[in-house]
């Protein structure tokens, strides 16, 4: 029985802690601590040449 | 039976690899790596080599209960990269990754602290050439950028142990106390963990070497970090509070993140972040909780990384904005990931249950203040990492509508492999937690699967889940940067850059000297859509070094104090 009033509680801390994550992170997302990918080219993170990925093991494997 | 040095065998076959051309460096990189497994397994608990080094006692391997399990699980990883990278990796590849694998086992074998930083410092330099070696430019910027977070953080440890060896006369690696010298040691390790808010580097440095590069790089640097914060440093009550930082500031932005292997890396950071917190509770239990998450960590993470690996070799794209509907082209990489993605989530029959059931349930019983909060925020971040590796990377990568073309190429069944073992090891330890918690520190009597342990972690997830579908529309994936805490260092000096030139003018203009001005509007000059195109080094070699500085200057201020 208590391991069953636990478990509510804990799922219900589950649940609330989901919605409060998604919606803080998206929030933090909006802020100066993110911007579009791409907007400044070479940057560390900038993955745009990942289109390139193909060729290159084509390329290494050859 | 003969005893050898598993982080020797794999340092000497990185010589090997070097030689001999590119059609034999695989295959001996993965028999180099099997015989390290067998001699690693083959470590008699207790084995200690003594050595006179210029009249300074050095022990360049001290196989104790806690450095075993560490020294197992390396081997066993580097075997799996190195078959998992068998049609990939290239000579310099594999070489580096070998000498990354023995550098890290050198690490958690050494008994004295010569021989930690020797092998510490030789890690440094293995993992630049592991990540620089994938030939792009990114890559050259996060080496370049590791290297020089990591000779920093080399310095204060280096200077921290000269001064520790001076003070005591003993170089022999055991407890330190938080002295003058003992925090610059901290410090040193601290960094290599990747604490908040140093931890930016992770991030760049691993998704940007290649796949299975990133799957080595996963497994060293924080563990062995991980390590020498268990050994050194167990009980020092403010890692708590540092681990729980970790951990939620690293799901944070994991759910955040858009590149699925900078996803996962962030989870590296959020997973380091229970360790260090287990470590902090300092107790027999806790010690053995974090050795246990480490061990179970470094496994099913080198399965997710794999898994990512996968998806980016065969469609070469890394962007959840990019990718979707993988599931029929490649349901054997599904499965492997989401066994690696349960694993991690602590679901019941996987190696990251027992492993986190045993870490978190030491934190609750840990003698400090605020100990159920912290026990709280560990369960919170659970929640993200369920809702980020287990729910929002699958959904958008494997399933749903594709935004990207079908895969380009085939899987090598190396690969496959590679993931197989993984996989099953991860199973094997979930169904069989006595795998893992019988080679852990101490014997402590601990039942993972209780029916309350067990009702209570399938609580957690199911209503995890419930509350990430009921949010799924915000989960649509958006072609973002995150910038994190870089965002400190890299963007306001870009920003202050025009006055301090103008500053700099002036001094020699004694007339033109005026009062600097703030106005509001430059503070919009910080917003993502206002920041010009431009390369980012200036700004960031200067954030580097302020951020350098800063971490010295702190450093210092602590050690004084």
């Amino acid at each position: 029985m208590t391991g069953l009033i636990t478990g509510l509680i804990t799922g219900l801390f589950g649940f609330v802690s989901s919605i409060v994550l998604i919606i803080g992170s998206k929030r933090l997302g909006a802020s100066v601590l993110s911007r579009p990918a791409g907007s400044r080219p070479g940057e560390l993170g900038d993955d745009r040449d990942d289109l390139d990925w193909a060729a290159v093991w084509e390329d290494r494997r050859g | 039976m003969v005893e050898m040095h598993p982080g020797l065998i794999l340092l000497a076959a990185a010589l090997v690899v070097s030689a001999v051309g590119r059609r034999l460096a695989a295959p001996v990189g993965v028999g180099a790596a099997a015989i390290a497994v067998l001699a690693a397994s083959g470590l008699s608990e207790g084995t200690v080599w003594h050595h006179d080094f210029y009249g300074i006692e050095v022990i360049p391997l001290r196989a104790d209960s806690l450095a075993l399990p560490f020294a197992i699980v390396f081997t066993v990883v580097a075997l799996l990269a190195m078959i998992y990278g068998w049609a990939t990796m290239n000579p310099t590849e594999i070489a580096a990754a070998l000498a990354t694998a023995g550098a890290g086992i050198g690490v958690v074998l050494a008994g004295d602290l010569l021989t930690l930083f020797m092998f510490w410092e030789l890690k440094v330099i293995t993992v630049v050439v592991l990540i620089a070696a994938r030939g792009r430019a990114a890559s050259s910027a996060a080496a370049t950028r590791y290297l020089r977070v990591h000779l920093v953080a080399g310095v204060v440890l280096l200077g921290g142990v000269i001064w520790w060896a001076v003070r005591t006369g003993s170089l022999v690696f055991d407890e330190i106390s938080l002295s003058g010298p003992g925090w610059l040691i901290l410090i040193g390790f601290a960094v290599c963990a990747a604490v908040v808010p140093l931890h930016a580097w992770l991030a760049d440095a691993y998704p940007t070497a290649s796949i299975a590069a990133t799957v080595v790089l996963s497994a060293y640097t924080t563990k062995s970090a991980v390590y020498a914060l268990a050994r050194g440093f167990s009980g020092v009550e403010l890692l708590v509070w540092v681990g729980v930082a970790m951990a939620v500031v690293g799901v944070v932005f994991a759910i955040l993140e858009d590149d699925i292997r900078r996803l996962l890396s962030y989870h590296i950071v959020s997973q380091v972040g229970f360790m260090v917190t287990a470590i902090g509770i300092g107790t027999a239990a806790a010690i053995n909780g974090a050795t246990a998450h480490a061990t179970a960590h470094v496994l099913y993470k080198a399965l997710l990384l794999m898994g990512a690996g996968a998806v980016v070799y065969a469609t070469g794209r890394s962007r959840t904005s990019q990718l979707g509907g993988l599931s029929r082209a490649m349901p054997m990489v599904v499965v492997l990931y989401l066994v690696g993605a349960l694993s991690i989530s602590g679901v019941a029959g996987f190696s990251g249950f027992p492993a986190k059931e045993l870490a978190v349930a030491s934190v609750g019983g840990g003698d400090i203040t605020g100990a159920t909060a912290a026990q709280w925020l560990l369960k919170f971040a659970s929640v993200g990492t369920f809702a980020s590796v287990a729910l929002k990377l699958p959904a958008l990568t494997f399933f749903g509508a594709a935004r990207g073309p079908a895969p380009a190429r085939q899987i090598p069944i190396t690969m496959y492999a590679a993931m197989g073992a993984g996989a099953v090891a991860n199973v094997a330890i979930g169904v069989r937690p006595r795998l893992l918690l019988d080679r852990l520190p101490t014997t402590e009597a601990f039942n993972a699967y209780t029916s309350a342990k067990v009702i209570e972690s399938t609580a957690l997830l199911a209503a995890t889940m419930l509350g990430v579908w009921l949010m799924r529309s915000r989960l649509v994936p958006k072609a973002i940067t995150n910038l994190d805490t870089d965002v400190v260092y890299r963007e306001l000096p870009m920003a202050l850059a025009p006055r301090l030139r103008r500053l700099a003018a002036d001094i020699g203009r004694p007339d033109r000297i005026r009062r600097p001005q703030i106005h509001t509007a430059d503070l919009g000059a910080l917003a993502p859509e206002r920041l010009a195109p431009g390369p980012v080094a200036p700004g960031w070699l200067l954030g580097a070094t302020i951020a350098g500085t800063m971490v010295l200057v702190l450093g210092t201020a602590v050690v004084m104090r």
